[in-house]
């Protein structure tokens, strides 16, 4: 029986991992192409419990069991694509900047980017500029992005803007910066790219950087 | 003319809790951290080790620092999550001691109130000790039902396991709230007189929403803080619930558990006027200043948002203690938080001289 993957949609909607690779390996034993599977209906699948989210219909457990289903599913997919067919979308970096400990917002977000079709470089926290710019620099990202729970802690955003620019790789790659005392203004102000409040808002953000529909 | 020494009153901050206006405009903070007060008065506070004399000296120290800065009450918590066996979870990066059904029968959990008194009984007995004439502490046991499954199971874990482990996500807040009737119980068994009210805080939300799904806060947090709600009460005592973040959408049901006040406010969210035009008119509120704006803004930018907007929560509300929105961190800074300060005792003085 040719399998429904409009299931594989369902389950990772539902944060049902092992629904999600069942419907996966089926899929794949009948030869249906992985970008199709991926982009057709995982990526899509994580678009709608981003927009729930953000919607405030659906909260940060469904976002995390969601990622967890949608990971387990790309993980099979990942071995079976090979040449110019790319498995992600873009490439970014995120880290809690120097000083500030707290990751849980920026855990989420990551969880999200990843979920969502990028290759994520988890930094963790307390990252200092030199290493978010040997980050930009040897890794090649598309996107930086940045994170800070204290009101003390993101100003030091500036000081790695200021240090990508130094290094002559400001051009090279966007800056999105988010946390609980950063807003629109103070974004704006420190030259990054994009601001956001939000984990799908911060997918939504990064894709519009990278010309992505 | 020198200013009068302040003589602070609890009963006058109790007032607040009974959704009265109180006689002047009473100062509150959720906490005061003591590397803050060490900047602001230029000395070493610290209680860390210390004992006997030396603690006595402390809390001397920190009970003067309050009364100085003109509160009726001073809030002190025996900090719960701070003895747990292997804690620190809730500060992330790390995966906290439970895990598994293994995991939560092989944690310590009947050791805990031995670890408990052993650690607080000196600090609430130099507190008691030290309390100057007219205040008392408000308090109780710091840290709330969530937040210590939070520091117990780290937060994603927490997350997934009401979906991957049903029964021992109920089976976890079932224990917690064991455990805090016994806590609970114990300090209020000894040391109720020390307390002017009591007050648990637990942060359910963040910027945009609530940590969990609204209904898993209804079935497994809130019954859990309600038990708490009904000791203190049943000890004579109100309660004040300290949670931050968007909770707009579980007030209800935390109104309905019975709290008599509560604080924590941020801009980003709502003006605290928001907070007075919903809910004061069945609880008293603390707070209205975001910290950020204490924080970032010069002494005179502070003190003048703080004596026109504290003068105008103060008009709008019924029980109303000023403060920030969360608490005083070692980051804050002292000319913000000095403004914050002499803004009360300038609405206070333009009160008096009406």
């Amino acid at each position: 029986m040719e399998t429904n993957l409009n299931q594989l949609y369902d389950a990772i909607l539902a944060g049902k991992l092992e629904d999600a690779v069942s419907v996966t390996n089926q899929a794949i034993a009948e030869s249906v192409a992985p970008q199709t599977i991926i982009n057709d209906y995982m990526v899509k699948a994580m678009e709608e419990i981003g927009a729930r989210f953000e919607a405030g219909k659906a909260y940060v457990p469904n976002l995390l069991m969601s990622a967890r289903a949608m990971k387990g599913a790309l993980d099979i997919l990942k071995p079976l694509i090979g040449g110019d067919n790319k498995v992600t979308i873009g490439k970014l970096c995120i880290g809690t900047v120097f000083g500030d400990l707290h990751d849980i917002g920026k855990n989420l977000v990551a969880s999200m980017f990843e979920g969502c079709g990028f290759e994520v470089i988890n930094l963790g926290v307390n990252v200092t500029a030199d290493k978010f710019v040997e980050t930009v620099k040897n890794e090649k990202v598309d996107i930086l992005c940045m994170s800070a729970l204290l009101t003390t802690t993101m100003n030091y955003m500036k000081t790695v803007i200021d240090a990508l620019k130094e290094a002559g790789l400001r051009d090279q790659v966007k800056v999105m910066v988010g946390g609980a005392p950063v807003n629109e203004k103070f974004a704006m102000e420190i030259g990054a790219d994009a601001y956001t409040d939000n984990a799908n808002a911060a997918v939504v953000a990064a894709k519009k950087l990278m010309g992505i529909n | 003319m020198k200013e009068q020494e302040f003589q602070p009153d609890y009963n006058n901050i109790l007032k607040v809790l009974y959704n009265q206006r109180p006689d002047y405009l009473p100062l509150y903070e959720h906490n005061i951290d003591e590397p803050f007060i060490a900047k602001f008065l230029g000395q070493d506070v610290d209680s860390t080790g210390k004992t006997g004399k030396d603690l006595d000296e402390h809390y001397r120290i920190v009970c003067n620092f309050w009364k100085d800065n003109t509160y009726d009450a001073m809030s002190y918590e025996a900090k719960i999550c701070e003895i747990y066996p292997d804690h620190g979870a809730i500060l992330g990066g790390r995966l906290g001691p439970i895990q598994t059904r293994e995991d939560f029968n092989a944690y310590p959990w009947d050791d805990i109130p031995r670890i408990f008194k052993e650690a607080y009984k000196p600090h609430l007995d130099s507190l008691r000790k030290m309390m100057p004439a007219g205040m008392k502490a408000y308090g109780g046991c710091g840290y709330g039902i969530f937040e210590s499954a939070e520091d117990l199971v780290g937060y994603e874990s927490l997350c997934m396991m009401q979906y991957l482990d049903p029964d021992l996500f109920r089976d976890l807040f079932l224990k917690i709230g064991d455990l805090y009737e016994v806590l609970w119980r114990w300090v209020l068994d000894n040391y109720a007189d020390l307390f002017v009210f009591c007050r648990m805080g637990d942060d359910l939300g963040y910027r945009t929403s609530t940590m969990l799904e609204p209904d898993t806060i209804r079935q497994h947090i809130l019954p859990q803080h309600k038990r708490v709600i009904d000791i203190v009460h049943s000890y004579g005592k109100k309660f004040l619930l300290h949670s931050c973040g968007n909770i707009f959408g579980i007030m209800d049901d935390i109104l309905a558990n019975g709290i008599d006040a509560k604080h924590s406010n941020e801009d980003q969210i709502a003006p605290f006027t928001e907070w007075i035009e919903k809910y004061n008119d069945r609880i008293g509120l603390f707070g209205g200043f975001d910290m950020n704006e204490i924080i970032l803004n010069p002494y005179d930018v502070v003190y003048e948002k703080v004596l026109r907007e504290g003068t105008q929560f103060r008009n709008m509300a019924k029980g109303y203690g000023l403060g920030s929105g969360n608490s005083i961190p070692d980051y804050m800074a002292v000319e913000g938080y000095t403004a914050m300060i002499d803004a009360v005792k300038e609405i206070r003085r333009r009160e008096k001289n009406q």
